[in-house]
């Protein structure tokens, strides 16, 4: 087999990535001005506030690098908090993620701090996958009791049985949407229509690095109060939690984040080489 | 005739929904009230219909087109092979595992009425719940994942609670009593359900469809995705010249991006690299994707508007 160029580009790429996430590798990424908007919005919430956070997790496994350490963050932020929080998704491919990352964080902050026990039905409610996006996602902007129209959550459980759902009346007795997403048609209904001409919930995004330009789209205007910039977003949001929380010994998105800054360095510096190659083939030319 | 009633139908839905959206919930004509979308959820079932439908197809398109492959062992067959026995195992293991987790949560069917009917019951009809209790125990349907003594031991315990408030603790509130009976029951159900999931994640169902997700699906979907670093990588090495003025604006815009976003560009160049990475976006991406994005709205309403009105060609001609 011949080594070639892209056989280069290829394992340089490799290295990258995968040696600070192997080795646990993680440098203060840089701030983010989108990021520190979310996370303040977040913290301004009072401390067990008896109204509730839509967290709709839209991703499947091609985003789930940049999704997922999003999610684990602001489901470890509400946690801390004590602020009950619902998630569902109108993508089909969420639907394990919707199940195992609260779960995942509520054992990483009692591993943490026992004190900080954390429970399905108390604190969170699984409503799991809605078909018909924007349809679904009208009426239940509209209806009066979302227990009524819902029923039951993931498990079967009727909803009237969790304690949790008494944050999760209908549309007012929600604070705050967090949606998070790598599809631009997906976040564009969320923010259409979960809405009423009375009340529109305050939200927040995570897009994956593709979609941030369309994200600031939104974030100017005021339609979206932050938003995670991809992984690096989500790292500053780390950051941020970090130091309000010293004791947190938890790396969600930081390592990926270095790992990734690795690799866009590199790619700089192969464009750097490309362009230097095609310079000196070029003199090569012209001087014979 | 079919071209006819299908344009007509697809002209009264679009009507139908664009009205359901801009008018009030509630407004009056001629003196009479109209209360327009109070079928509006139901409405929205056909949708769901619809989605039922494409399924279908989409299977049948799937067992025609690589179905005939096999059969005639056409190049390629192995793979359409493959993707048929992929099909109808995943279908087998998950319908298997969905009938599993079904019946096992309608075993507990009679406990949650009786939890929906105290959140649900007038304070006054309490009285009646204990007829209830002894209807479930008489029933004697034990839920799976919890033995039948515990069980009864339970409902048991729950009436005497519920005797001794409604005739010794009088000063009892009706609604503590019911957040009482309704946590206890929650709580049981509960504690037996984390059991039970734990016994059931490990039968053959189970366990199979976390290989098919876990396992494979998911991974795979992952790799799918992280490819495209090493392909953009690639190609940016192999087509990213500074050949022009405007290559040249893009390459610095890209770099200023990219060292404004990595903890290197504010660790060792400059820590104002972040702020002007944001200038650069708000200042100069969000007006030109904002420009281009009026441009494609205004594309999708004509687009829409053809589409209701039938007036595409290549639809019913």
């Amino acid at each position: 087999m011949k080594f070639t160029d892209r056989h280069v580009v290829f394992i340089l790429v490799a290295i990258c990535l995968s040696v600070p996430i192997v080795m646990g590798i993680s440098t203060v990424p840089a701030p983010m001005k989108t990021a520190n908007k979310a996370f303040d919005y977040i913290e301004s919430l009072p401390e067990g506030d008896s109204k509730g956070v839509v967290v709709a997790l839209d991703f499947g496994p091609g985003t789930s690098a940049e999704n997922k350490p999003q999610a684990k963050l602001v489901m470890e932020h509400l946690m801390r908090k004590r602020i009950p929080f619902a998630v569902t998704s109108l993508y089909v491919l969420s639907t394990p993620f919707l199940k195992d990352l609260p779960q995942q964080v509520a054992k990483d902050l009692e591993k943490e701090n026992p004190s900080l026990k954390r429970e399905y039905g108390r604190d969170w409610v699984n409503l799991g996958y809605f078909q018909n996006g924007t349809i679904f996602l009208q009426s239940l902007a509209r209806s009066e009791d979302w227990i009524s129209q819902i029923k039951a959550d993931v498990n079967g459980t009727p909803l009237e049985q969790l304690p949790v759902m008494k944050s999760f009346k209908n549309l007012k007795s929600v604070s705050s949407l967090v949606e998070l997403t790598g599809l631009t048609g997906v976040f564009s209904s969320w923010l259409q229509f979960f809405q009423t001409t009375e009340y529109t919930p305050v939200m927040i995004h995570g897009c994956t690095s593709i979609t941030i330009p369309d994200a600031f789209i939104f974030f100017s205007s005021g339609q979206i109060r932050g938003f995670f910039e991809g992984i690096a977003g989500a790292a500053w949001y780390e950051e941020r939690i970090k130091q309000s929380y010293p004791q947190r010994v938890l790396n969600y998105a930081q390592s990926v984040n270095t790992g990734t800054s690795f690799a866009q360095l590199m790619i700089i510096f192969i464009i750097i080489i490309g362009n230097i190659k095609t310079y000196l083939g070029w003199r090569k030319k012209r001087s014979e | 005739m079919i071209n006819f009633i299908t344009k007509v139908i697809t002209f009264i839905g679009g009507l139908y929904f664009f009205l359901e959206f801009i008018l009030p919930k509630k407004f009056s004509i001629f003196q009479s009230e109209i209360f327009f979308g109070k079928y509006h959820d139901q409405i929205s079932l056909s949708l769901v219909l619809i989605s039922c439908v494409a399924v279908g197809l989409g299977v049948i398109n799937i067992l025609t087109i690589h179905g005939s492959v096999i059969l005639s062992k056409k190049s390629g067959f192995s793979s359409s092979l493959v993707l048929i026995l992929s099909f109808f195992f995943s279908l087998f293991i998950q319908s298997a595992s969905w009938i599993n987790k079904e019946s096992h949560l309608s075993s507990w069917k009679d406990l949650d009425a009786i939890s929906t009917y105290v959140s649900k019951a007038p304070d006054t009809s309490l009285e009646k719940l204990d007829n209830n209790l002894k209807i479930v125990l008489e029933n004697n349907r034990t839920p799976e994942g919890v033995s039948k003594e515990s069980y009864l031991l339970f409902i048991s315990n729950l009436r005497k609670e519920l005797e001794f408030n409604l005739n010794t603790n009088k000063d009892i509130f009706p609604t503590s009593l019911k957040e009482i009976i309704s946590n206890k029951i929650s709580e049981f159900k509960n504690i037996s359900l984390r059991e039970h999931e734990k016994m059931l994640a490990n039968t053959f169902y189970e366990r199979s469809e976390k290989v098919i997700l876990n396992g494979l699906f998911f991974p795979l979907g992952a790799s799918m995705f992280s490819l495209l670093a090493f392909y953009i990588s690639y190609a940016a090495y192999r087509s990213f010249r500074i050949r022009s003025l405007e290559a040249a604006c893009m390459m610095l815009a890209a770099l200023l991006i990219i060292l404004g976003q990595i903890p290197q560009g504010s660790m060792y160049i400059s820590e104002s690299l972040p702020e002007f990475r944001l200038w650069i976006m708000e200042n100069l991406s969000t007006p030109a994707l904002r420009a281009i994005a009026f441009g494609s709205a205004v594309a999708g309403l004509s687009l829409s508007l053809r589409m209701w009105l039938s007036m595409d060609k290549g639809s019913f001609n």
